[in-house]
């Protein structure tokens, strides 16, 4: 809740004789002259309880709803609350009852004084239940294979379908109280539990040298247990008052994995074993001031101070799970991993002339990371091979400093300028080598034009320009393991350029026309290899059409390219032998529109979106690489997505009305490397075969609102 | 470093300047319409009553709402009433008993920059600690956006309810109501997350007006089995999630900005060996050569045996396989 910053009011003048005989004698003439759109709208208590009937099974269009399964569900959604004279009153909200993505909030207390909630929700995230495994104990941190498996022979009789899904569901509880001495404070405290549970896809790796086998390196993909708990937890105390505002607040996140490591058969040879480590269980504290206050002159300062500090400290497993005699002493047992963040942030806006609005910032970011730095012996992927070469991990930390000045002039009642200059500079330290220091400078401007009241126009341009110097691939290694002509792009050297229009144009008041466009580039011009170019455009026109009073109508299509070009070496030599350029083409069409009050009862409405999806790809090889005779382009990935929403609501009285809806999606994908991929259709590699999940699906809604 | 330095002392300045210039001017500026900017606004009040006798059910629809509580002392309704947002009324009734017309107060109708500001005004005069600390310095105001453009006092806010925030944002953020309907987003649809989960529309210290300081830590909100720290970091992980993920909707799956190979293969460039040129190579869509090149591309791509790809506490994890 906000603590309002409110000046007692100096005594204002008194009512005058004059204006209160004018008002009593005239008033009554404007009585009723309000338009109809300007009348106001009262909070409306209602609770919606019906039916609704789902056509077919879909996991996917049941992904973050719930309605996976065909047949009914139960439509349940309340929207009530009450205010009090006395100050004290109640909100209740509550939306999917019915459904596995619910959720449920009930305010309450006496508002300027002291508030609580409590929230509920339910987030479910239903991604692929095509897929199938031979592992049993799905769910579990130890994947079994049955007795006898031999995945040559008896693969596909032990193959079983699995669900790759969780499910959060949260729980929340918080106060707020103003204290009846103290007006300008306030205090809130929030705290938040989440449970996370279900089975994601992961990958695992078996090296290939193991005593008695002789194989290559192989990989499954594996059912993995999600069972997170994450508890946070806000407290606040703020002040208001005049011109001052000040802040303080602790933040803490608590998470906790109920499984430290997923352990495997590995299905091309069973007697083997596979663990690999989860996500480690961690903290994460951090306290915050932030002020603001009103200079004079039009002007305002904040100000933000922030430390925060991540720890993990969960004990190692061993280097593999390979034959005694193999496994080394771990030069420790756990990382003490330990990440301070620091925060300071100050701005400075101003108007000091009627016209001119200027606004100067100025940010630290730091991510000082003192976790301990040792060299390990690994072995690769629970194989008895050891590394070519140990491992000492070098934990990053920056540096990051940002100046932003901005400064906005209305030359005229037509005419707006703005530009903007940017700093940004990065210093990384990995370990206790320094490299990959960045600065990255920015020049814009904007001009804005309203040449009437039906016409706002608006075009921008902004150049950027990124420097690296003591660039290095593998800080710390010599030599370097990539190849010394690669650059990774986001430290790479760059120029930037963005621009971009905006138009908004009202030819009659029913009718409003809106048109965006933006492009933007981004070119790595000392990048022989890696990503050399990128590039994003996209326009948008939107339509809103309101031909009567009760009618609405809308329409909007956006398209929208992404473009990236890539270069690599095969050979390893310092020049590039192949390219790729990657283009995804995206069209959205969305119409929709209302009618409301019909013969003052009934409202329909409709909405439709089509969306479509193109991500092509381009791959050339030069004469130097042996497979460029016969290269194969990748065909398309594909998404469609149609999806048309009718209702209707129909008024049967002041307090009841009836709700019909109907919703139809049709989704179809092209994705080649799901398309037809079965569990052994990559060599070495045993895969799920799930598929794209297309599907059509159709929902129907019959449900009964009553309003109290 | 001569050149960060040579920036902040020119900052230095310009603060120093502006610090001075603002500070010298003192009190009485006019604001960027000509208007005073005196709290409450200077004229005659003449009380809600005589508001009401025109403007029927705004009190009883008020009441409904916090701004209409009258036992809260710090709500317009429990000082001025109508007036404490609109301004003095005696003048709106002279030309509407004149006229016949409106005006001559605070309509909150945004029609232009300078009403918007001056409109503004009088929702921050109360509105602008806690979550709104950082609106003057906030991208929507310099965009000059009114408070009512997302907003309604007299009528149930959509931007409030879960179920309705996103179409308000949407109709000016235009290329994210097209996001996310791609094959790869966040429940937005579903409004299972809505903007304000992440954002804070009135601004914030953070990066795009990110409710946390940064980027990163914004997605350990909901994402903390990422948070580490790792013994084996990747290091783009640790810096910016934005750098693989395209949050609000992508057409690669895990809302990446491109699929494996090919993302992986923008850093990814080994020349240690011969046995490591697995990730230097072009891999096309001809699956049939004898070095089965297709479980480097089908499936997860990369992932199959490098699943850890946002960091390994693992001590055989260095290259994120275990």
């Amino acid at each position: 809740m906000q603590q309002t910053n409110r000046q007692h009011l100096n005594r204002r003048q008194a009512k005058q004789p004059v204006g209160q005989v004018l008002t009593i004698a005239f008033s009554c003439l404007l009585s009723g002259a309000l338009p109809a759109s300007e009348a106001p709208q009262p909070e409306v208590n209602e609770v919606e309880i019906g039916v609704g009937y789902v056509s077919d099974d879909s996991y996917r269009f049941g992904r973050y709803t719930g309605l996976k399964e065909e047949g009914a569900y139960v439509i349940g959604d309340i929207k009530a609350q009450k205010y009090r004279e006395d100050g004290y009153n109640w909100r209740l909200r509550g939306t999917n009852l019915g459904l596995d993505s619910k959720y449920l909030r009930l305010d309450g207390g006496k508002q300027g004084s002291h508030e609580f909630y409590i929230e509920y929700q339910k987030l479910p995230n239903y991604i692929n239940d095509t897929g199938v495994t031979p592992f049993s104990g799905v769910g579990s941190s130890n994947l079994t294979l049955p007795a006898g498996f031999d995945i040559n022979t008896n693969l596909n009789q032990n193959l079983a379908g699995f669900d790759q899904d969780n499910e959060r569901e949260r729980y929340g509880v918080g106060t707020s109280i103003i204290p009846r001495k103290l007006r300008n404070w306030n205090f809130r405290a929030d705290y938040q539990h989440e449970t996370k549970q279900g089975v994601n896809a992961v990958g695992g790796a078996m090296g290939g040298s193991f005593p008695g086998f002789t194989s290559t390196t192989t990989a499954a993909i594996l059912p993995a247990p999600v069972d997170y708990v994450t508890d946070k937890v806000d407290l606040s105390l703020g002040y208001a008052k005049d011109k001052t505002q000040l802040e303080f607040t602790y933040h803490m996140s608590l998470f906790d994995n109920q499984d430290r490591s997923l352990n495997w058969q590995d299905p091309f040879a069973p007697a083997r074993l596979g663990s690999q480590a989860l996500a480690p269980r961690n903290q994460f504290h951090q306290l915050t001031a932030t002020a603001g206050y009103e200079l004079p002159g039009n002007s305002r300062m904040t100000g933000v101070l922030s430390i925060g500090r991540m720890t993990q400290d969960w004990n190692f497993q061993p280097y593999a799970t390979v034959p005694p005699g193999f496994n080394a002493a771990l030069p420790r047992d756990s990382l003490d991993g330990e990440v301070w963040l620091k925060t300071a942030r100050i701005d400075l806006t101003s108007r000091p002339l009627p016209k001119l609005r200027l606004n100067a910032a100025y940010r630290y970011h730091e991510r000082d990371n003192e976790s301990s730095s040792a060299t390990y012996n690994y072995f690769i992927a629970d194989s008895t091979t050891a590394a070519i070469a140990p491992a000492t991990n070098r934990p990053l930390s920056y540096r990051r400093q940002q100046v932003d000045l901005d400064a906005n002039y209305r030359a005229s009642q037509m005419v707006s300028l703005a530009g903007n200059l940017g700093f940004n500079g990065t210093r990384r330290e990995y370990d206790n080598t320094t490299a990959n220091d960045n600065d990255e400078y920015t020049a814009g401007a904007k001009l804005k034009l309203y040449p009437n009241s039906e016409l706002d126009a608006e075009l921008y341009a902004e150049h950027s320009r990124r420097d690296v110097s003591d660039y290095t691939n593998t800080p710390g290694i010599s030599p370097d393991v990539e190849n010394p002509a690669l650059r990774y792009y986001y430290l790479a050297d760059r120029d930037r350029d963005q621009i971009g229009m905006r138009l908004s144009y009202m030819p009659y008041e029913k009718i409003t026309l809106g048109f965006n466009a933006d492009y933007s580039r981004d070119k790595y011009n000392d990048s022989d290899i890696g990503l050399t170019e990128s590039k994003v455009s996209s326009y948008t026109w939107d339509l809103l059409y309101l031909p009567r009073s009760n009618i609405t109508t809308r329409a909007y299509y956006t398209f929208e390219k992404i473009t990236s070009d890539q270069a690599g070496s095969e050979s390893g030599l310092l020049t590039p032998d192949w390219f790729a350029q990657l283009e995804d083409r995206f069209i959205t069409l969305g119409v929709g529109g209302e009618i409301r009050d019909i013969r003052g009862k009934m409202d329909l409405g409709m909405d439709y979106v089509f969306s479509k999806s193109t991500g092509g790809s381009d791959l050339r090889a030069s004469d130097t690489v042996s497979s460029a005779a016969s290269l194969g382009q990748y065909p398309d990935l594909e998404t469609i997505l149609n999806s048309l929403k009718l209702y209707a609501r129909y008024n049967y009285s002041e307090t009841l009305a009836l709700k019909l809806s109907y919703w139809y999606q049709r989704y179809d994908a092209d994705n080649w490397a799901l398309d037809g991929v079965g569990p052994t259709s990559a060599p070495d590699v045993l895969l799920l075969g799930e598929n794209v999940q297309d599907y059509t699906d159709n929902v129907v809604t019959a449900s009964v609102a009553y309003r109290f | 470093m001569s050149k960060l330095r040579r920036v902040c002392r020119v900052l230095a300045v310009v603060l120093a300047a502006s610090l001075l210039q603002v500070v010298s001017a003192g009190e009485g500026v006019q604001a960027a319409d000509g208007q005073d900017q005196s709290f409450p606004p200077p004229g005659v009040y003449v009380g809600t009553e005589a508001c009401v006798d025109c403007h029927e059910g705004f009190e009883e629809q008020l009441q409904q709402r916090k701004h209409g509580q009258t036992a809260d002392s710090r709500t317009p309704m429990a000082t001025e009433g109508c007036e404490s947002c609109h301004g003095p009324g005696e003048q709106h009734i002279e030309l509407a008993s004149e006229e016949g017309e409106g005006g001559g107060l605070i309509s909150f109708a945004g029609q232009s920059t300078e009403s918007r500001q001056r409109e503004n005004r009088m929702c921050l005069h109360c509105h602008q600690g806690g979550a709104l600390m950082h609106w003057q310095t906030s991208l929507h105001a310099a965009d000059t956006l009114a408070c009512t453009s997302c907003h309604q006092i007299h009528k149930p806010s959509p931007v409030l309810d879960r179920t309705t925030q996103t179409q308000v944002c949407v109709k000016c953020h235009t290329g994210i109501r097209a996001d996310i309907y791609r094959a790869s987003s966040h429940p937005i649809r579903e409004a299972n997350v809505v903007c304000s989960d992440c954002h804070n529309a009135h601004g914030s210290a953070g990066p795009a007006s990110l409710k946390q300081l940064s980027v990163n830590e914004n997605c350990y909100g909901c994402h903390a089995e990422l948070r580490g720290p790792f013994l084996w970091e990747h290091y783009p992980v640790s810096e910016d999630c934005s750098l693989c993920h395209r949050v609000h909707g992508s057409n690669h799956a895990a809302l990446l900005t491109k699929s494996a190979p090919l993302l992986c293969q923008q850093c990814h460039q080994d020349i240690r060996a011969q046995g490591r040129r697995h990730v230097s190579r072009l891999y096309d869509f001809d699956f049939s050569d004898t070095r089965r090149r297709s479980r480097f591309v089908l499936g997860e791509s990369c992932m199959n045996c490098h699943a850890q790809v946002h960091g390994s506490n693992h001590p055989s994890g260095a290259a994120l396989m275990r």
